[in-house]
């Protein structure tokens, strides 16, 4: 995981403008810093409707909380997974076969196997008040599990070493493979008999069963994960240009330390 | 009771590790940048 | 994003003396760090991992049959749901049929017209109670359903607590659902 990050030692004094670049995060724009505050404050209002204005369910009591989150962690998991498929595509399919676009792939793929695990996790906790068991070997829940299984083995296969564009060839192969499954996992409740219950309201027939402010408060859930996810991809994607630069960078010090060597042979 | 317990933990578990990926995303950023010349960073 | 690892033509010229009898040959031990040229293990492990647990997904999903249950109306009728043997059956709990003593649960499911008696030794957990409907897994046995599993199935409907709750409590069968 942290194979890139530099040993402290090798790290350059740092001038007047490093430390204030720091101070900034070195990630950050003007507009990254607009979606952050918009994505903090949509959260705050995730969790005051989520907990305190939305009403208990009549049947779920309070356990219905925990979907202002699990749905929405489940939609950006899919939203991040698309991403990566997408950009998977751009990089191959484009003639520049451009590393920006493996970045945001991996960036997204990354971001999304975090709120997957977090979709599982809510999930069965969510499945243990209302089913009675934390896990159930049906349609959904293991269709979930395939496709988050799935998309750790994708981050592992980009971690597996060789060069920039090596890397960015075999993932984006995978991630254009992978996005098959979402549409299957969506489906899923539709295409076998599920204890999950079917889409409330991205489903077939269009009608919403939700009582008005249970609603609203998932729609917040779904828009401050959303600029959430944003606001994690334009940063890590450029985390990872910063990563990239810095492997070059080795390059460099491995090469200017053959010419040394040579040196020294010619001089001897 | 036990509802509310496992409603707590969903929340806290979820913003919790969503706030600490952000945290160390950007800590990791800000190491690796160091040694990028950060003065040709093509967002800036 | 060149490819700084090839070396571009303009420094060939500038640096031909200085490049001139570079041994370029990979050392893996000797690189700074040793992190590009390393063939590395975690990401392997990891990999291998992910295959073990993606296969035992699957067998998993496939053991258990693909549909996940079968309605009270289909037991001894669909294929599959061959009353001989090891069964998950879905139905609602019928109103007033819920009776429960210190070891065991009985109660009836419905669904589509049929009922089947269910026994549980035991308290189903979650968010059981009457009218909700329930996948209940165990074996036929003289007529009852002896049960060793019961999951609450939850429908796909929400609504806040107090709205509906007159209406349902004065009438004697339960809310129809969709």
């Amino acid at each position: 995981m942290s194979t890139t990050v530099p040993n402290p030692q090798s790290i350059p004094g740092t001038n007047a403008s490093a430390v204030s670049r720091r101070w900034r995060g070195i990630t950050s724009t003007g507009f990254s810093r607009v979606l952050g505050v918009a994505t903090l404050v949509l959260v705050v209002w995730l969790v005051l409707f989520g907990l305190l204005f939305s009403p208990p369910d009549q049947t779920q009591q309070s356990s219905v909380r925990i979907m202002y989150i699990h749905v929405p962690t489940a939609w950006v998991a899919y939203l991040a997974f698309g991403v990566t498929g997408l950009s998977s595509a751009m990089y191959l399919f484009r003639r520049a076969h451009s590393l920006a676009w493996d970045r945001v792939a991996g960036a997204s793929a990354e971001i999304g196997v975090m709120f997957m695990a977090l979709t599982l996790i809510t999930g069965s906790l969510w499945g243990r008040l209302t089913w009675g068991v934390y896990w159930a070997w049906d349609a959904r829940l293991t269709t979930t599990a395939f496709l988050f299984v799935t998309y750790v083995g994708y981050l592992a296969v980009r971690r597996l070493g060789g060069s920039h564009q090596a890397r960015a060839k075999r993932s984006a192969v995978l991630g254009l493979l992978a996005v098959i499954e979402i549409p299957l996992v969506h489906f899923s409740v539709e295409l076998w008999r599920s204890l999950h219950q079917e889409a409330s309201v991205a489903n077939p027939s269009g009608d919403v069963k939700m009582d008005g402010l249970m609603l609203f408060s998932l729609f917040v859930g779904l828009i401050a994960f959303s600029l959430l996810y944003f606001w994690l991809v334009l940063h890590r994607q450029r985390a990872m240009y910063l990563e990239d630069q810095y492997d070059d960078a080795d390059l460099d010090v491995a090469l200017v330390e053959r010419r040394a060597e040579t040196k020294e042979h010619s001089r001897a | 009771m036990r509802d509310n317990v496992f409603v707590a933990i969903c929340y806290a578990l979820t913003l919790g590790s969503l706030l600490s990926y952000a945290t160390v995303l950007l800590r990791r950023a800000r190491r690796a940048g160091r040694v990028a010349k950060s003065e040709e960073l093509p967002w800036t | 994003m060149t490819d700084t690892s090839a070396p571009q033509p303009e420094d060939a010229d500038v640096e031909s003396d200085v490049n001139a009898g570079l041994n370029l040959t990979p050392r893996p031990d000797v690189t700074p760090s040793g992190r590009r040229n390393r063939r590395r293990i975690g990401p392997i492990i990891v990999l291998a991992v992910v295959v073990v647990a993606g296969v035992v997904v699957i067998t998993q999903f496939l053991g258990k049959s693909l549909d996940y249950y079968c309605n009270v109306d289909e037991v001894s009728v669909k294929a599959g749901c061959s009353a001989d043997r090891s069964l998950r059956v879905q139905g609602t709990v019928e109103r007033g049929s819920l009776t429960r003593d210190d070891t065991e649960t009985r109660f009836i499911i419905a669904f589509n017209g049929k009922t089947m008696p269910v026994v549980y030794d035991g308290d189903p957990g979650g968010k059981f109670q009457e009218c909700i409907p329930v996948v209940v897994r165990g074996r036929l046995s003289g007529g009852t359903f002896l049960g060793n599993e019961v999951e609450v199935k939850h429908s796909n409907e929400y609504a806040a607590k107090n709205k509906s709750r007159i209406d349902t409590a004065e009438s004697s069968t339960c809310p129809q659902a969709a």
